[in-house]
């Protein structure tokens, strides 16, 4: 179950998470099997049969009878994700939240079910968020938990106006990465779980190319086995402009590999026995600016490795 | 200044119980999924 990802995406009532997953589904993720959780509160969920038949939708599941952060219990939650997992064996997971959702609630749950969160993606109405903030504590709630915040209808205010809301944003929640958009048409590859191996196939390409977004990437390998403790040390103190990092290292005296996801600021770790996996450590660091931070990450990587030969007392 | 999510417990894991002794065919299919994660190349 570990190697299913999950993005939750919430927002607030009408902010268009909707249509940006539309969007993605329809123009996005590059092909991969991906199930979505849809939560809608009520008996017809008008926007399930708006994403069902898209063709990147192996299955979409409708959980209606309450909110997927507080009235639908674990039990039905962990039912409906084991159902979504066995039939249509997805690599990515969307469960998109009612507009009232605490997405933090909902992250435990994801992680308790022995999910890999990967993000949460909070869709905020560029339009309507000040109003929205001053009226209800959990669009503040959905804010401050989001990796990356999606700014949308920025056609609908004034350039005044949405400085204003990035500045309220960015206070909020200043580990985000905001993407502004009109009408949900975000074709980043960085804000689901499918698009981190765009950018693996991006940085085998000449130094400093970058994706459509601005967004480059590097790729760190190594045979040497890395100190946990430094390494986990090095996850924090990644600087702001490493949006995702993510891979497969191996830590010095344990046997099981360690998978590793990083989301702007925010680091997990589970772990994987493969046999065929090697000794070899291997990661990919994605961000903005990354060809000014490439050697300080690589200088912080070389100085978790171990020297094995000198650690086994042959040197 | 909103605080970061509390991290998963790290030092000693409990040991996992699943993707563990995985067939050829299983592995193969982690491994597939792995690389569509962008874990691996």
């Amino acid at each position: 179950m570990r190697t299913v990802a999950v993005d939750i995406l919430t927002g607030f009532l009408g902010s268009g998470k909707t249509t940006l997953l539309g969007h993605v589904l329809a123009h996005g993720l590059r092909g991969k099997p991906v199930a979505v959780i849809m939560n809608e509160i009520g008996e017809v969920g008008i926007d399930g049969k708006v994403i069902t038949g898209l063709a990147n939708v192996e299955k979409m599941v409708e959980l209606s009878s309450g909110c997927i952060c507080c009235s639908i219990d674990d039990y039905r939650f962990d039912l409906a994700i084991q159902e979504i997992i066995e039939t249509t064996r997805p690599h990515l997971v969307i469960i998109e939240s009612t507009g009232l959702a605490d997405p933090e609630p909902l992250a435990y749950r994801v992680k308790n079910a022995g999910l890999g969160l990967d993000g949460i993606i909070t869709v905020v109405d560029a339009a309507n968020v000040g109003r929205q903030l001053a009226e209800a504590a959990v669009a503040r709630a959905q804010i401050e938990a989001a990796d990356f915040l999606v700014v949308n209808k920025t056609d609908l205010v004034d350039g005044a106006a949405l400085a204003a809301v990035e500045r309220r944003l960015a206070k909020l929640n200043p580990r985000a990465e905001r993407f502004p958009t009109v009408r949900g048409a975000l074709d980043s590859d960085v804000l689901f779980a499918t698009g981190v191996a765009t950018y693996r196939a991006l940085a085998r390409q000449p130094a400093n190319h970058l994706e459509a977004d601005g967004i480059g990437s590097f790729v760190y390998r190594s045979a040497r086995p890395l100190r946990q403790e430094a390494f986990e040390r090095f996850l924090t103190r990644l600087p702001r402009g490493v949006l995702r990092a993510k891979g497969i290292v191996r830590f010095a005296g344990r046997d099981w590999h360690a998978l590793f996801n990083f989301t702007c600021g925010r680091h997990e770790i589970t772990w994987i026995r493969l046999d065929e996996a090697g000794g070899e450590s291997q990661a990919v660091f994605i961000g903005r600016g990354l060809e000014g931070l490439r050697e300080r990450i690589e200088a912080g990587l070389a100085a978790c490795e171990v020297d094995e030969e000198r650690r086994t007392g042959h040197a | 200044m909103p605080e970061r999510r509390p991290e998963e417990p790290k030092k000693e894991p409990a040991e996992p119980h699943d993707d563990a002794g995985y067939t050829e065919e299983e592995e193969a299919e982690v491994r597939k999924r792995l690389e569509d994660l962008g874990y691996v190349e």
